[in-house]
């Protein structure tokens, strides 16, 4: 009897939000940072497709797709340029897919619960598997703020990496995301 | 014995506490539940799924014209740097061509003469070259114009091109002057137009290189 009273509470303590949440493109963006030996430069884009879906075990699915034409590093023609080393023609789209798990303890309050995405990248037309860590809040409002970065290799990747004097842009490619999502009714 | 060797061998500080609690077969704490969350939880997941449906239609981009267009500013990249050295060598021979020709150290020797005209025509067949190549250079469908880098340069190299103009049919008709008394004046204007031409042509570069 205690221990059904004690699974009940714990079932109820931990469960986490269940249902579809999809981004917010007004209050999402995911920024990048490339480095050259001259320059840092710091991007971001704010056209995000992006959906979770939280099962009732709190396993989460979840995907994001961006279209590489919205990268915007504040400056038009390396973005152009940034367009042809993407190949953005025959490869417009960059798309994760990640799963998770969810447990969201009762303590945690408003305070973000860890999450830790296994799942694959597909940029450049290549598709590699990624590890993304990142952080959920959830709303009272019905909202979440999920919050993260990773580093990629641009050459895993096989992008080819654009120079200025001849000098070639760092490997490392950082990004965090800060995505708001809405849950679906 | 054995016991002794448990107790002395290394434990991971993570598991440190467990030690102190009784064994149970109950569920694990709430503490526990929580780091076992945070830890990488899934082992195989599978991602045989599509949340996002059909992609939105974008405007394609054509990719070979596109690396062309790579390969033509990448030219036009090199060419320029190498056309920097020789606007630079053109302004100090210029300079020195001026000062042996006016200064105030008589009498005038002109040997810097033709080294000036050659480069100063060097510098504008390279410039104009390096121009068309950058003129010519595909354009991607999406253009949008802004206050970045990119506009500065153009700015400021259309300001080097009109000086460049300037600058070579000045330098013709100065030398036409050869004699006349305003030939200091109109060399004097020469070097000016030099000067802010090549204050032009830096900020160009500089735009795009800092």
């Amino acid at each position: 009897m205690t221990s059904t009273v004690v699974a009940l509470v714990l079932a109820v303590a931990f469960s986490a939000p269940q249902g579809t949440f999809t981004v917010d493109p007004s209050a999402t963006v995911v920024r990048f940072h490339i480095r050259h030996k001259l320059h840092q430069v710091d991007g971001r884009s704010t056209s995000i497709e992006g959906r979770a879906v939280v099962e009732p075990d709190g396993k989460v699915l979840a995907m994001v797709r961006i279209p590489v034409a919205s990268f915007d590093s504040g400056d038009t023609n390396r973005d152009a340029h940034m367009r042809e080393t993407l190949e953005s023609g025959a490869h417009p789209f960059v798309v994760f897919k990640g799963v998770a798990s969810l447990v969201v303890p009762a303590a945690a309050g408003r305070s973000p619960v860890p999450l830790h995405f296994k799942g694959e990248l597909d940029f450049h037309g290549v598709k590699r598997p990624v590890e993304v860590p990142a952080a959920v809040e959830f709303r009272p409002d019905g909202m979440a703020a999920v919050r993260g970065k990773m580093t990629l290799s641009l050459e895993a990747f096989r992008i080819e990496r654009p120079s200025l004097l001849f000098v070639k842009i760092d490997d490392a490619c950082a990004v965090e995301f800060d995505l708001t999502l809405r849950r679906d009714r | 014995m054995a016991l002794a060797l448990l107790a002395l061998s290394p434990r991971s500080a993570e598991a440190l506490h467990l030690l102190d609690e009784p064994l149970s077969l109950e569920r694990p704490s709430p503490d526990r539940a929580a780091l076992h969350a945070s830890k990488p939880p899934v082992a195989d997941p599978s991602l045989d799924f599509d949340l996002l449906g059909k992609p939105p239609p974008v405007a394609r981009q054509d990719d070979a014209s596109m690396k062309l267009r790579r390969r033509m500013l990448s030219l036009h990249q090199g060419v320029g740097l190498g056309l920097a050295a020789l606007e630079l060598g053109t302004t100090v021979v210029g300079q020195l061509n001026y000062s042996d020709r006016f200064g105030s150290d008589p009498p005038a020797t002109a040997r810097y003469q033709a080294t000036h005209a050659a480069l100063a025509y060097g510098t504008l067949g390279v410039f104009a070259v390096n121009g068309i190549v950058a003129l010519l250079a595909p354009r991607p469908k999406e253009r949008t114009y802004a206050m970045d880098r990119i506009m500065v340069h153009r700015i400021a190299m259309a300001l080097a091109t009109a000086g460049m103009i300037a600058q070579g049919a000045l330098g013709v008709y100065t030398h036409q002057r050869e004699g006349y008394l305003d030939q200091q004046r109109l060399a004097r204007t020469h070097l000016v137009v030099g000067y802010a031409t090549f204050a032009a042509f830096g900020v160009g570069v500089g735009a795009i290189v800092f």
